[in-house]
């Protein structure tokens, strides 16, 4: 097993556990929200952006589960239907481009999140430093990073050994 | 611009995904338009775009529609629509619409709605010995119901960007939701007659009504959702929670066909099926801003005002015009672009915000399912297995008769505007 | 040789294609104020000085207009105290309960010197705060009813915009604040879910929260500050002449603010009375009261907050 196939396994199995945390805080402090407006009159001023930033870190974690496990939506209507060495250059083009793309999304947000000035912003009701939401960019990025590492390697790979990338 | 298109194409067929494929052509954008700043605010664009509490309907209405598959809700309301239609030539094609019309009462997101059918029906319509891409057609046009009949994620972002009504919105989707659900149901009558669709069995009534007994905890659900919503205990966007906490009581405590060991899985797949659609809202709106940038959406905005002063011709440009981006740009992008652009001109042609809303929400929804760039397209293919040129082909006549809808609802405001003109 | 360099340094003949943005829709004041500015730009610069306005947010929320003055992809734009209050705590002050007992004192507050100080704080993140520009006096429109003492707001859902004070102050008073987005507030004050947000008379129009309301209450309870901001980095590498022409636009753009705020305010009013009771808040005295442990409460830990009372509190 090479090791980008174990970093990116086990990376797998860590956003599975953020994922498996953060659904439930979203729907429980939504509900709660609900609960505590309507039934209780006294309305719980956290709720709203609490599920909001779990909402957003739970996306781009999810899109890099979704690269990971090959759902993101793509086209395949012109690899499908040509000989399998041309498909598989194609497909490994499209997976560097894909790679140096995510790569650049990085770059940037680190460059975004290390402005001084975003410790000066805090969220609008809970005062959160919004540094902490803002991370779920450059994290979600990194671990999409390391995945299409993974599959790029692995695509290099079924190429030399003349298999069909799947 | 033009070379952006080429290279957007180019990316595409790399077998790039899309939502990295509009990250990608955004950036390049930019860079030829001199734009180097605004590349580096693409990881804020990014963030900005996802923070909307009205998106917080994705997610939860993807976690309801998995808790209702996983817990035998949507099962059962597909046995109890087959009792009643399956006996029809094609019935289980029926079967399929008309469990996505309850479930639209229920669901207020396309995606949602495909994503949760587009599991159950599709294997099932091919057992039965229907074409799998037909089947697959079938489950990804009934699921555009989900965001005309209401609840509606897409109402309710038009409404918030025209600020107008949100509750008039969702009053005004209900007749372009069933005159779509008739639709689709004459067309499968075509279909099956042409290709000679089989019959089964007839149920007997007793039988029918022990599945429609056995199915009412699961209609609980859009009755507790409507009158949440009408009674002000919750909001649209909340009700979707509402639905997942519903939805989870019948299917741990009256159906008992979830259990508890499953939940960390449901809560998985729903991060995964949230996260496809969402990064492609986050990349749209990158793509979307940096073509708003170039003033293109404008441009366009700014030519219709000079071309006409007849409202329903109008209208048929507003058609022509999103089912074109439609075919390239998100849904939900295209509404929160395009919707401040439309609202301060409509008094010059004197036509009604909600009619507008309706015919252009009803529009983006037929964007999904058309080429090359649709949510529905993808997930259909994606979780159905079926070849997306086959599915093309088979999904075409249920975008012709949409289309047809949409030209009756254009000429025809009354049919959008007579509802919530009863209840004001 | 000689000449060149004065040519350059008076910037005879060059010109410029400003861009500028805010998050308010096309009739809003806020607009306004653009077409106004745009039109001296043009002329006080002979036709060198071309303003493109995108309104509606077009290129994004407040966090990103920021972001974009800051790298110069945008010249200028009216950014939201609230919002910008997240950012620069001081400019918090502009935030508490009944400090103003009317829109005119809200806009003359807007020359003290201690709000002129607070526009400087902004060039820390990069923006040249240019000058005020609000949105308007809030009042609360309510559904049933009416508010007239500090007790009647106890257990009221209300929706309030602001920071950490507004929420304190209500909260103190026994009312439950919501924070709730824009786009929820039509249905939710229409189903029940809120009995009433806090909203100025331009936006209570443009949303038509009074098909759905009973009544207007003119509290007057906050001044929904607005800073027109330009972008540091660009505004710098302006020649001096003609950051002059662009200082006085913008000067004339804010002075037409102040005439068309009190302009617009009342005719407001009239038209609002024809669609719903418009009602004068007949014990302000009991919201003061406590409004003032909130001034104690925010001064005591900032001087600027602190002074800026002190100067605008005429009570
Ligand atoms: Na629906
Ligand atoms: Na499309």
């Amino acid at each position: 097993m090479s090791l980008f196939k174990i970093v990116s396994d086990s990376l797998f199995k860590l956003e599975k556990v953020i994922v498996i945390i953060l659904l439930p805080i979203l729907l429980f402090s939504l509900f709660a929200d609900v609960l505590f407006r309507y039934a209780l009159n006294s309305p719980l001023l956290w709720a709203q952006e609490i599920s909001l930033f779990t909402f957003i870190f739970a996306s781009f974690i999810g899109a890099s589960m979704s690269v990971k496990v090959k759902e993101a939506v793509a086209v395949t209507i012109l690899v499908d239907r040509i000989p399998v060495s041309l498909r598989n250059i194609l497909i490994i083009t499209g997976l560097l481009t894909s790679l140096l793309f995510t790569l650049l999304l990085v770059y940037l947000s680190i460059k975004w999140i290390s402005n001084p000035t975003i410790l000066y912003q805090k969220s609008v009701t809970t005062q959160i430093p919004m540094i902490i939401p803002y991370l779920s960019i450059p994290i979600g990025m990194f671990f999409m990073v390391i995945h299409f590492v993974h599959l790029f390697m692995d695509s290099l790979r079924q190429a030399k050994e003349k298999k069909v990338i799947e | 611009m033009i070379i952006s298109l080429v290279l957007f194409l180019l990316f595409l067929l790399l077998r790039i995904p899309i939502a990295i494929v509009l990250g990608i052509t955004s950036v390049i954008l930019l860079f030829f338009a001199g734009n180097l700043g605004l590349i580096i605010n693409s990881p804020q664009r990014l963030f900005s775009a996802l923070e909307s509490y009205s998106l917080l309907a994705i997610p939860l209405f993807m976690l309801a529609g998995e808790i209702m598959n996983a817990g035998g809700i949507t099962i059962r309301l597909v046995n109890f629509a087959q009792k009643f239609v399956g006996h029809f030539r094609g019935g289980l094609a029926y079967v399929n619409i008309v469990a996505n019309t309850f479930l639209a009462a229920i669901i207020g997101s396309a995606a949602a709605q495909i994503a949760m059918m587009s599991k159950i029906m599709i294997p099932a319509m091919e057992k039965e010995g229907y074409r799998r891409e037909f089947g697959a057609a079938t489950t990804a046009a009934s699921g555009m119901l989900g965001p005309i009949i209401p609840p509606s994620m897409l109402f309710i972002i038009y409404g918030a960007s025209a600020g107008i009504s949100i509750g008039d919105m969702f009053l005004a989707g209900i007749i372009p939701g069933i005159l779509l659900a008739i639709s689709f149901v004459l067309l499968v009558a075509y279909i099956g007659y042409k290709e000679e669709f089989k019959k089964a069995e007839k149920i007997p009534w007793k039988e029918r009504g022990k599945s429609l007994i056995q199915i009412l905890p699961a209609l609980s659900v859009p009755g507790i959702l409507i009158w949440g919503i009408v009674t002000g205990v919750f909001t649209p966007t909340e009700s979707a929670g509402i639905a997942c906490v519903i939805a989870l009581i019948i299917s741990l405590f009256f159906y008992k066909d979830l259990k508890l060991k499953e939940l960390p899985g449901i809560f998985v797949n729903t991060a995964i099926t949230t996260s496809i659609v969402t990064l492609l809202i986050a990349m749209a709106s990158l793509f979307g801003w940096s073509m708003t940038f170039e003033r293109i959406p404008q441009m366009i905005a700014e030519w219709l005002t000079t071309v006409t002063t007849n409202p329903v011709i109008f209208l048929l440009l507003i058609n022509v015009l999103f089912i074109l981006l439609g075919m390239f740009i998100e849904g939900i992008a295209l509404i929160i672009i395009l919707t401040p652009i439309f609202i301060p001109i409509l008094p010059v042609f004197g036509i009604d915000p909600i009619h507008f809303g309706v015919i252009i929400c009803l529009n983006v929804v037929i964007g999904i399912l058309t080429p090359p760039v649709g949510s529905g397209l993808f997930l259909t293919t994606s979780i159905g297995k079926v070849k997306l040129e086959d599915f093309i082909k088979a999904v075409l006549p249920f975008v012709a008769v949409s289309i047809f809808v949409l030209l009756l609802i254009t000429f025809i405001p009354e049919l959008v505007l007579w509802i919530p003109s009863l209840v004001n | 040789p000689d000449d060149l360099t004065k040519a350059e340094s008076s910037g005879d003949g060059k010109t410029y294609n400003f861009k500028m943005t805010h998050v308010t829709q096309n009739t809003h004041i806020w607009q306004g104020f653009a077409e106004f500015l745009a039109k001296e730009l043009d002329e006080r610069s002979d036709g060198r000085m071309n303003l493109e306005i995108y309104p509606g947010g077009q290129l994004g929320p407040e966090p990103d207009i920021v972001q974009q003055l800051e790298n110069g992809s945008i010249d200028f734009a009216l950014l939201t105290v609230p919002y910008l209050s997240s950012r620069i705590p001081e400019l918090d002050a502009w935030n508490m309960p009944f400090l103003f007992d009317s829109l005119e004192d809200a806009l003359e507050a807007q020359d003290s010197d201690s709000a002129q100080e607070m526009l400087d704080l902004l060039s820390e993140q990069g923006l040249n705060g240019m000058g005020y520009m609000h949105t308007g006096l809030h009042h609360l429109v309510l559904k049933n009813d009416e508010i007239q003492t500090a007790s009647d707001v106890k257990g009221k859902k209300l929706r309030f915009t602001g920071g950490p004070s507004v929420l304190d102050y209500w909260e103190g008073l026994g009312a439950s604040p919501i924070a709730m987005g824009l786009t929820e507030v039509y249905s939710a004050l229409q189903t029940g879910v809120i009995e009433g947000t806090s909203i100025d008379s331009n936006a209570l129009l443009s949303e038509k929260y009074y098909e759905i309301s009973d009544n207007y209450v003119l509290t007057g309870h906050m001044a929904f500050g607005g800073i027109f901001t330009s972008s540091k980095l660009n505004y710098e590498n302006i020649p001096e002449e003609d950051q002059k022409i662009v200082n006085e636009a913008v000067n004339a753009a804010i002075e037409w603010g102040k005439v068309e705020h009190l302009k617009r305010e009342s005719e407001n009013l009239i038209e609002l009375e024809e669609y719903l009771p418009v009602l004068e808040l007949e014990d302000k005295e009991s919201f003061i009261t406590e409004a003032e442990k909130i001034y104690e409460k925010y001064s005591s830990d900032n001087e600027l907050i602190k002074r800026f009372i002190k100067e605008n509190n005429k009570k």
